[in-house]
């Protein structure tokens, strides 16, 4: 039954060639059920898949290249990282399918929209379903090129055509590493297929593995947006928000930590670049997490939120836990994607995105509200939520690895959940701001989003039961620690998040409410002692300090390399082209001096 | 046996100019599609026998024959992108086939011979209806692109003769597999200097490359295609039967510098360029100093050499076929919103621009990606990174050509297009088949070449 | 044997024509300057051919022949260029550029 392996990808791919070549032609109605239903039988495809193959099940499609002693298959690989994988991405893109029949229902550009959607579940699967390096870069490739024309997708909009150009220019950086990487590994172990080089990474000297991990996390930190080059994620929610929730938060991010995973056994080879791939997760993190601190964009705050959550799944990772990094990945997709799913629903009845402008959608959004407190709740580790299993696996193995790490990703987990809080007290509690009608969204939305919801909540509880499923790569195990030790961690941490929503809770709905209703508060002695000392204490470093990152660091010297770059390169370009003078002379001239040049120095080397 | 694709396309050219003179230009047209369909039938069954013939001045060798037949099925191409395009611009159309003909039979003589005299002499057919075919367009840039093409053509032909005057000098031989590049003498070495620069010219090579934009501007739109991939295959093609030269460690820098400064200076320049042509010009030196890379690993290079010309030459004619469409409207600015006006041609254009930047599935990706792997491989680990780097750049201006057609309106107006649709299929069928299915061809690259 | 003579009659003819192209502004004297030093070159040849002349001496004359319709073709794109603007000097024809 290996041909369902097929039937995964080509469902997708079936829809995205028919709607980019007939897509004009079609109704709108036609659409909105062909395009999830096509992608709904990938999941089906999938989920037999799961029940029915076993691991290392290969489906070869056709020789690809065959050069010498380069052998590289069209075929599709099942195993547990890339069921997982699979099941997810095909899981999460059926509900956004569906959701954004609602969302993008009066967009002119229904038709492209779906093509490209389809598009990218097709490449997304490739990518994940690939057995070597090559066929990986086709559908890391093929991502990128759909989540480019996505984020443009209103290219009438200057800021989402900019926005769309600095993703492209930034994953250029991350290619560069990723390629190099291939080439590398190619002319080491001249193979790259996954098992060969899993199998093989005993023969690369520990320099070398760091060498290629190195240039492939590049890659990775280029597509999963982390530190250094995480700068195109926040600017690519100009695309719409159905696709800032399957691309740009639950899957084609997470393709670095997936690629990492891959090659795990390469990193493992060199403890370095492990320490690296931890050490720019749980920097990135905590980074992020502070940024998105003072968003008041509902879009940036979740973006920033991604990126500190693929961090921890890098940290994950890097300090050698990969089924922790994988859980993770896994009960993310669930909770932020329908993070995005009930913003957008948010954003969908109000026409903004400013959370200044929100306040009071409780009463109006009943749906959207408690789906929004259950991912809520869930990003942010409390128990019981699916979150809390995969966060604390997390840092549990950190702990064990490194007290540092672990440490920053408790401080991680308690500004996670202030600001998660935050947008929440913001948007659904309190008064309505700037806005008079508000309406829940159809069906066609909240559907989507309940069942994301429940699994939200229960994916912790089903990747559980698979726990040790990802143990049949042969290079995955965790750590054990003490029963005792890990109880006083699941107390640190949950206590952090309690004391975040706490804070967010007293910041944005309590003192709210005391300057709203400010004699019973005046009565309540100290108060405005406690907000002050508080302000003093807590939000004025937060948020002082989170400006100046936000300021220097992000826009300053991040944006600064990469506009600086490409300026350099412009520049470079038009100083170049003045040798381009159009005069004949100097053209012969050039020609003469080469060859002089070259034939002084060469007879020299004989003589 | 080897002979006889030569003939017949000459034959026939020489039939299309007398046709041509007395019973007008349709006929010129037909006797030139005859002859290069038959030599390409005639280069296909000349595999076997295979060997030395004509006192062994030629040579069908694998790489010969098959960048022979290459050359034959651009040079179609090309003249079904032509029909296309003098339907417009009204030069004499004629001579236009006859010339691509003639040029054609120089670049067969070319890659099929191992005799340095018998190679100047297709180099100097070749070249001379070149600059026959740069100025045919009746207005100033033409005029223009065929006299500086002209007299810096004669400058590196000058070039030439004196290398081979040096090489029979060290050698006492012509030939050009006389391991004249073993002999250690400054003679040979400066022979070898000689010859390569008269053929970096040929190819756009940095610094004998400064002729390709202004040519490439202002020939006709065809031509160009076809500077662009038929001369660089038969220049290339010598090269690499001179590459015994090449890899001598004396030498082996020039190249090196070469390849390096055509890669940056062909992808940063062509940043900057408002003319789609210029902009494939500089593209066109970029993609040089990429096949430079092979020349370095010498022999062994030569299969991946072939692949990519192979595969430059569908991309890059796929993509000036769209180019001959748009009847001399070369600005960016034309391009503006074609994806409205024409949706066809703008997604042609589209698929050839992502491949010549290399993006997977494409034929583009894959070339780079051999190419580039072979020569990490032989250590040449600082070109890779120069060329990963260059590809990097080179993908902005691409897609900034695409970014045009898409996404940018434009005003209405009418494009159509004839045959030179024809011209798109086969090309855009190529890149995929290359670039997805390339088993075959790898194979039998790597099997008879090496 | 007085073939250096040659020798050194094809190396000045080969200089001075480079000279006189970078040194002349009219695109005709340039192009006969290119013409000469490819003259100068094929005499080059010449001269290393002295020695075994029964091999090259014939290819001498076909390249001589090749030679010469090149600059024929040149000439003629240079007259067009005269024909049209007036008058045919390096910068007639430095339109395109950078």
């Amino acid at each position: 039954m290996k041909a369902l392996l097929g039937l995964i990808i080509l469902f997708p791919a079936f829809g995205a060639l028919f709607f980019v070549l007939f897509g004009r032609l079609l109704s709108k109605k036609l659409i909105s059920w062909l395009s999830p239903s096509l992608v709904g039988l990938s999941f089906i495809a999938s989920l037999a898949s799961f029940l029915t193959l076993k691991s290392g099940s290969m489906l070869y499609l056709f020789p690809w290249l065959s050069v010498g002693n380069l052998h590289v298959d069209f075929a599709l690989l099942w195993d547990p990282l890339s069921a997982i994988m699979t099941l997810t991405v095909s899981g999460v893109a059926f509900l956004i399918h569906i959701y954004s029949v609602g969302y993008m229902g009066e967009d002119p550009g229904f038709a492209r929209y779906f093509a490209y959607l389809n598009l990218f579940t097709f490449s997304m699967l490739l990518l994940v379903l690939s057995p070597n390096l090559p066929m990986m870069f086709v559908g890391w490739e093929g991502v990128g090129l759909c989540s480019y024309l996505l984020i443009g997708f209103w290219f009438e909009k200057e800021t989402a055509a900019n926005a769309g150009k600095k993703a492209f220019i930034v994953n250029r950086i991350g290619d560069f590493g990723f390629l190099l990487g291939i080439f590398l590994l190619f002319t080491i172990l001249k193979d790259l297929n996954f098992s060969y080089i899993n199998s093989h990474a005993q023969v690369l000297s520990p320099a070398m593995a760091t060498a290629v991990a190195l240039l492939l996390f590049l890659g990775a930190t280029g597509k999963s947006a982390q530190i250094p080059l995480y700068i195109w994620l926040p600017d690519a929610m100009e695309g719409p928000t159905p696709v800032s929730a399957l691309i740009h938060a639950a899957t084609m991010v997470t393709a670095g930590v997936y690629m990492v995973s891959r090659l795990f056994p390469v990193y493992a080879r060199s403890g370095f670049a492990l320490d690296v791939v931890a050490w720019v997760g749980i920097i990135t993190a905590f980074f992020a997490a502070t940024i998105a601190l003072v968003q008041n964009d509902i879009k940036k705050v979740l973006a920033y939120s991604t990126i500190s959550q693929i961090g921890y799944m890098f940290a994950g990772v890097g300090v050698g836990a990969v089924s922790a990094g994988m859980f993770h990945l896994f009960t993310h997709a669930f909770f932020k994607s329908l993070l995005f799913l009930a913003a957008g629903s948010v954003i969908h009845a109000l026409g903004t995105q400013d959370m200044r402008k929100m306040g009071g959608l409780r009463k109006e959004m009943p749906v959207t509200f408690w789906v929004f407190l259950i991912a809520a709740l869930a990003i942010s580790g409390i128990p019981g939520f699916s979150g809390f299993f995969s966060k604390d696996e997390i840092l549990a193995q950190a702990f064990a690895k490194s007290r540092a790490i672990w440490a920053i990703g408790v401080i991680t987990a308690g500004l996670t959940a202030f600001y998660m809080f935050r947008l929440i007290f913001m948007t659904f509690y309190g008064k309505p701001k700037g806005w008079q009608h508000a309406h829940e969204s159809p069906p066609v939305m909240t559907v989507p989003m309940i069942i994301l919801a429940f699994f939200s909540v229960v994916a912790g509880w089903i990747f559980a039961a698979f726990h040790h499923f990802l143990e049949g790569l042969g290079y995955v195990r965790l750590r054990e620690l003490a029963p005792s030790a890990e109880h006083i961690l699941v107390a640190v941490s949950v206590s952090l998040a309690l004391i975040g929503i706490g804070v967010a809770w007293w910041v944005y709905v309590r003192r709210e409410r005391g300057l709203n209703f400010g004699i019973i508060y005046r009565v309540l002695a100290g108060k405005y002692y406690v907000d002050e000392f508080y302000d003093i204490l807590f939000v004025t470093p937060y948020t002082q300090g989170s400006r100046v990152i936000n300021r220097y660091f992000d826009k300053g010297i991040i944006d600064g390399a990469v506009e600086g770059s490409g300026k350099i390169t412009m520049e470079g370009g038009k100083l170049l082209s003045l040798l381009q003078t159009g005069f004949i002379k100097d053209y012969g001239l050039w020609m003469a001096a080469g060859v002089i040049l070259a034939l002084t120095l060469a007879i020299r080397g004989v003589l | 046996m080897g002979l006889i694709p030569l003939l017949i396309l000459v034959g026939f050219a020489v039939l299309a100019i007398i046709f041509d003179l007395f019973l007008g230009r349709w006929w010129a047209k037909i006797f030139s599609y005859i002859g290069v369909a038959l030599a390409t039938g005639g280069e296909v069954m000349a595999w076997s026998p295979r060997g030395k013939f004509l006192s062994g001045l030629l040579l069908q060798d694998p790489v010969g024959i098959f960048s022979a037949a290459l050359i034959l099925i651009f040079t179609f191409i090309v003249f079904l992108t032509a029909d296309g395009y003098d339907l417009k611009s009204g030069i004499r159309e004629g001579e236009l086939y006859i010339l691509l003909a003639l040029s054609t039979a120089g670049a067969l003589v070319m890659v099929t011979t191992r005799h340095l005299l018998v190679a100047f002499l297709g180099m100097e057919i070749l070249s001379v209806a070149n600059y026959a075919l740069a100025g045919l367009r009746r207005d100033n840039l033409s005029r223009e692109a065929s006299v500086k093409y002209a007299l810096l053509g004669v400058f590196a032909s000058s070039f030439f003769v004196l290398g081979i005057g040096f090489y029979y000098g060290a050698g006492g031989s012509l030939f050009i597999d006389a391991k004249v590049a073993a002999n250690p003498s400054p003679l040979a070495l400066g022979a070898g200097l000689l010859l390569v620069s008269a053929l970096m010219f040929k190819v756009s090579l940095f610094p004998f490359h400064f002729w390709t934009p202004d040519v490439y501007q202002g020939s006709p739109s065809p031509v160009t295609g076809y500077f662009s991939v038929v001369t660089k295959i038969a220049a290339f093609v010598l090269l690499l039967r001179l590459s015994d030269f090449i890899i001598r460690p004396e030498f082996r820098w020039f190249l090196v510098a070469s390849a390096v400064l055509s890669m940056i200076y062909g992808n940063f320049v062509a940043l900057k360029q408002t003319d789609i042509k210029r902009l494939m010009a500089y593209s066109s030196i970029s993609h040089a100093g990429y096949m430079a890379l092979a020349l370095l690993l010498g022999k062994q290079g030569g299969w991946v050499l072939l692949f990519y010309l192979a595969v430059y030459g569908f991309m890059n004619l796929g993509a000036f076929a769209v180019i001959s469409s748009m009847a001399e409207k070369n600005s960016l600015e034309d391009y503006r919103g074609l994806s409205r006006l024409n949706p066809p041609l703008a997604a042609f254009l589209a698929f050839f621009l992502i491949s010549l930047a290399g993006f997977p599935p494409t034929a583009g990706f894959l070339g780079k990606f051999l190419l580039f792997s072979e020569a990490g491989g032989a250590g040449y680990w600082s070109l890779v990174v120069v060329a990963v780097l260059a590809t990097l750049v080179s993908v902005y201006y691409y897609l900034r050509v695409v970014l045009y057609m898409y996404m940018k309106q434009g005003e209405e107006g009418g494009y159509y297009f004839s045959t030179s649709i024809l011209a798109m299929f086969i090309s855009l069928f190529f890149v995929l088949e290359l670039g997805i299915f390339p088993s075959t061809i790898l194979s039998f690259l790597k099997v008879f070449v090496g | 044997m007085n073939g250096y003579g040659i020798l050194i009659l094809a190396s000045l003819l080969f200089a001075g024509g480079v000279a006189g192209f970078f040194l002349k502004k009219d695109l005709l004297t340039m192009l006969l300057s290119a013409e000469v030093s490819l003259s100068g070159a094929i005499l080059a040849l010449l001269y290393f051919a002295l020695s075994n002349p029964t091999e090259v001496r014939a290819g001498i004359i076909a390249v001589l022949t090749v030679a010469a319709a090149e600059v024929a073709v040149a000439l003629a794109s240079v007259a067009v260029v005269v024909r049209v603007k007036g008058r045919a000097t390096e910068k007639t024809v430095s339109e395109m550029k950078g």
